[in-house]
């Protein structure tokens, strides 16, 4: 099947604007895996839960979108500082952490098709005709289009992971979590505070699936069964960009979603979803392969 | 001068700044009228009369003694929950309705619901649990797959088994198997069950003014999407529309954003999609995505609220049915009576509130039970053989039993979005308007 | 300054102090010698509020803070050089030196800020934008001292400085050892070097087996023929 250059520029267009939705939500789950050793598929739940209470306020009550934030923001915050302080108060290993997660993950998703029904709910037909139509994009590049709907999650993306980004490595917090990480008991003995700064982290990693979720109930159809759809690409996002890097999660996720799209353009769309696999899998066997021929070239040189 | 420390805080604060006067500048995200419209607002009001012929509806007689017990498997929770509920709901109404009309024979009927999570393994065990129960007869559960797995303990006992999913036809049942939905009716080579909807799929648009002459197929990896489009692409080729894209695509995808580039690229008169439940509105956003507009499209079992949920979008639509709640189908007093308690009952449970497809299959399997119950008394044997040797009046159309595993006729229809609303373009006899294509 | 009074600390069912006694004067510099696993190391991560404690005490100007965790450390004006360095090895030099001043208690005594740690190793100022982790052991060494020493801790305690060192590297080290000790800083070095340690200490305390079992200034200690035998291998 022949296609057009523009044809491939509009899907890896697509995929790299699809990708900063997914690197919204790997934001969270990398901040937590990777600062606080919880891989948290309940993340994924969150974003879901944000995304349909986003619907409920804009569908019901008539809320603007962004005024939902003023709302879900701080309480996604709190429920982010009780899971964290239950895994506290449990003592939590990071697999029963896991475990816990995980069960919160299935419970969120019978529970949502309790409150809001399994059927499927879009809130694409409340939007404005100026929010839905597709802007073409100005020359030289006149025939790509390109959705306000992914221009917010683009901005969205930036915003959040340059925040966090920029918290983690140049505010006296952001490096105490660092430490935290990677020594907790030296880290104390230098008055990092565990506790609070852990629920705080976690807290806001929760906060950031509220903006998500807005951006999600904006962007999709909902159904309770979403994130098992986002799973693969987040976590594959997660782990290729490094545990615990935002901008890493960000950029691995728009790689990801690129090389699925214009897979999908070539070859049969069933595989697409594997080849987010694969990219991680040659990342992960490259590793070692690439630093083996390194140290062997480096062997050479010093024989 | 910023100090060093101070110049990435001042970055920071600038995005952020950007970012807000931006998200500002998008306001106005919602319409005006933003409430959704209620599709069933102008169903008129109808009175109460039997769910079946041949028998009274006597309102003002109690129902007395021992209930009739009806068992049933249905996925409440799980992946199949969507359409499920909608089973579960009509099996409460039907209760409560005939309850209404003085019971079956004057005792009043009972229906026992266990969850199996669209598990077919759980399907088999809440019939065999319900069975032990020794309830006095059972309905089949949601689902293909759990059609079939509900089918082993149901037929070794001797129940009759009504059904009113039929994902995968070509499976046997036997003589006990009730289906109110005949994919495969009036076929008897167990190969080519899907044969018969594909010839009505080629009727109706071969009896439109412009017949599509190229299709873009995009199949979901699911069994009984991909036997649809098996069958069809054959039947619409021997009809002259040529195959201009064929891609598969896996179960439950929501960025479609490839395929409707090539889509667009091939740019066909009808893109026929081989998708179900929500798969329609995620196709839609891409190509709303690209800005394209497809001339002609087909879905095959697309979720009704999908539809709905695509506005004016959706206008054109082919899907395929078996029933739309309009004359000729939708005259009877039983059908009203369906329709104006359906959307009462729907409205609570947050279902899409017409009566389409699956709510009438739903309700025509209970009229199939009801009617043998009737008619033989409460005796799973008894019921079979009535039922073997009977035709059955329901909401779907004349009831048969007489083909390849007990299936009647085929009632296998097409419908079209138009003006909003949800209508039979053929075959003929059942249609409410006639099919529109594009040129 | 420090004062210990019959601090217990065990492990399960198993001891490791047996009710130790112990005092730092103010500008005081104390060795605290004694074989491996004799009860150093409990008994620095015991002051530091690493290590539960048992029974006893730990007074600090006269206040129990065996008790307060140990994230109240650079508020009381303590800071430790931990064994084996401990740095945070995915983050900068500069990171590193910046978290002795995190706590708002650590700046405001520290108020040098990193120049302190820069002046006393100037390496690390031409290094400060290098990860820890790929540093020779003498120059993480110098970033652990640097880290304490930023927030100028009124009490520093050093655990095995010396431990894993290349001797010339060793030599360094205690150099600048020194130079603290010559300053206005209360010191408590825990060492298995005992020439090293005693010889620019005031007082010692020899541990054995959870137990103080000799103590003594500095002199008495290194010409002990019991810690001669038992500790320096000599006979």
């Amino acid at each position: 099947m022949s296609v057009s250059s523009m044809a491939l520029a509009q899907t890896l267009l697509n995929g790299a604007l699809l990708g900063c939705l997914f690197g919204s939500i790997a934001l969270g789950l990398s901040v937590k895996w990777g600062h606080l050793g919880v891989a948290d598929f309940f993340h994924l739940s969150l974003t879901l839960l944000g995304a349909y209470v986003t619907y409920s306020l804009v569908s019901e009550q008539l809320w603007d979108p962004f005024l939902t934030l003023v709302v879900t923001v701080p309480a996604f915050f709190l429920i982010g500082v009780g899971v964290q302080w239950i895994f506290l108060a449990l003592k939590a290993e990071a697999f029963t952490a896991l475990l816990i997660t995980f069960a919160l993950f299935m419970v969120t998703e019978s529970a949502v098709s309790m409150i809001w029904s399994p059927d499927l709910l879009n809130l694409r037909p409340m939007l404005a005709d100026s929010f839905t139509t597709s802007l073409r994009l100005p020359e030289p590049l006149p025939q790509l289009a390109v959705q306000p709907v992914d221009l917010l999650a683009l901005v969205c993306a930036v915003v959040m992971v340059g925040v966090s980004a920029f918290a983690l490595g140049r505010t006296r917090s952001g490096r105490a979590v660092q430490a935290m990480r990677q020594d907790s008991e030296i880290a104390q003995t230098l008055g990092v505070r565990v506790v609070p700064l852990t629920l705080a982290v976690s807290g806001l990693a929760a906060s950031t699936a509220a903006v998500a979720g807005m951006v999600v109930a904006l962007r999709m159809p909902l159904s309770p069964s979403l994130p098992l759809q986002w799973i693969g690409a987040v976590v594959v996002a997660t782990m290729l960009g490094g545990l615990g890097r935002p901008v890493g999660a960000l950029v691995a996720a728009i790689v990801v979603m690129m090389i699925q799209n214009a897979w999908s353009l070539w070859f049969p769309p069933q595989w697409s979803p594997a080849v987010a696999f694969g990219v991680l899998f040659l990342f992960l066997a490259g590793g070692p392969a690439i630093r083996f021929v390194r140290e062997s070239m480096t062997a050479r040189r010093l024989a | 001068m910023f100090s060093m420390i101070k110049k990435p805080a001042a970055r920071g604060i600038a995005v952020s700044a950007c970012a807000a006067l931006l998200l500002s500048g998008c306001g106005g995200v919602v319409k005006e009228d933003g409430k959704k419209a209620d599709p069933a607002a102008d169903l008129p009001d109808a009175e109460i009369v039997s769910p079946i012929a041949g028998m009274e509806c006597k309102t003002d007689a109690e129902p007395t003694g021992d209930p009739i017990v009806v068992g049933g498997s249905l996925s409440l929770t799980g992946p199949l929950a969507p359409t499920a509920t909608l089973h579960k709901a009509v099996g409460d109404l039907v209760v409560e309705w005939v309850n209404d009309c003085g019971g079956i024979d004057g005792r009043p009927l009972e229906w026992k619901v266990l969850d199996d999570q669209g598990a077919p393994a759980t399907v088999t065990s809440n019939y065999e649990r319900l069975i032990g129960d020794k309830v006095d007869f059972v309905m089949g559960p949601y689902g293909g797959a759990a059609a079939l797995a509900g089918a082993g303990p149901v037929t070794r006992a001797g129940y009759a088994y009504p059904t009113a999913t039929n994902g995968a036809p070509d499976k046997l049942i036997g003589e006990n198997h009730f289906p109110s939905w005949h994919i495969g009716g009036g076929v008897e080579d167990p190969t080519k069950m899907f044969a018969a909807q594909a010839q009505t799929f080629v009727d109706a648009v071969k009896s439109g003014a412009n017949p599509p002459k190229s299709v873009f197929y995009a199949t979901s990896k699911f069994p009984t999407t991909l036997s649809y489009t098996a069958s069809t692409k054959p039947a619409l080729e021997d009809a002259g529309a040529k195959t201009v894209g064929d891609v598969e695509y896996d179960l439950g995808t929501t960025d479609f954003s490839s395929i409707a580039i090539r889509i667009q690229n091939a740019d066909p008169d009808l893109v026929y999609v081989g998708g179900l439940g929500a798969d329609i509105t995620n196709l839609y956003q891409a190509f709303d995505a690209i800005g394209y507009t497809p001339k002609g499209i087909y879905v095959a079992l697309p979720a009704p609220a999908a539809v709905q949920g695509l506005g004016d979008k959706a206008d054109g639509l082919l899907l395929s049915s078996i029933y739309e709640n309009h004359p000729p189908l939708g005259d009877t007093d039983v059908a009203k009576y369906f329709a104006k308690s359906y959307s009462e009952i729907a409205g609570k449970e947050k279902l899409f509130p017409l009566v389409e497809t699956q709510a009438a299959a739903g309700f025509s399997a209970w009229q199939i039970l009801l009617t043998g119950i009737n008619e033989a008394g409460v005796d799973n044997k008894a019921v079979i053989d009535w039922l073997n040797g009977h035709d059955v009046e329901t909401l779907v159309g004349t009831a048969n039993f007489d083909g390849f595993n007990n299936y009647g006729s085929d009632f296998t229809r097409v419908a079209q979005i138009q003006d909003g609303k949800r209508v039979l373009v053929w075959p003929e006899d059942v249609a409410g308007a006639e099919i529109d294509e594009k040129p | 300054m420090l004062e210990v009074r019959d601090l217990v600390v065990n492990y399960g069912e198993a001891a490791a102090l047996r009710g130790v006694d112990m005092t730092v004067r103010s500008g005081e510099t104390v060795s605290l010698i004694g074989a491996n696993g004799a009860g150093k190391s409990t008994l620095v991560k015991a002051l530091m509020g690493m290590q539960p404690v048992t029974s006893g005490s730990v007074l600090l100007d006269g206040e129990d803070i065996s008790r307060r965790q140990a994230s109240d450390r650079p508020k009381l004006g303590m800071a430790i050089v931990p064994e084996g360095r401990r740095l945070f090895k995915d983050m900068s030099v500069k990171d590193n030196l910046r978290l002795g001043l995190h706590d708002a208690a650590a700046r405001r005594r520290g108020a040098d800020g990193l120049d302190l740690a820069y002046d006393l190793f100037p390496i690390l100022r031409k290094r400060s934008r290098q990860l820890c982790g790929t540093m020779s052991g003498g120059e993480q060494q110098m970033v652990a001292l640097g880290r304490a020493l930023v927030s100028r801790p009124r009490l520093l305690i050093l655990d095995e400085p010396s431990l894993g060192l290349a001797p010339i590297v060793v030599a360094q080290v205690f150099e600048v050892i020194e130079a603290v000790v010559a300053q206005d800083v209360t010191v408590l070095l825990a060492e298995q070097n005992m020439h090293r340690a005693l010889s620019l200490s005031d007082r010692g305390y020899v541990l054995a087996d959870g137990s103080v079992v000799l103590e003594g200034t500095g002199t008495e200690l290194l010409q002990s023929d019991r810690v001669r035998t038992a500790y320096l291998g000599e006979s």
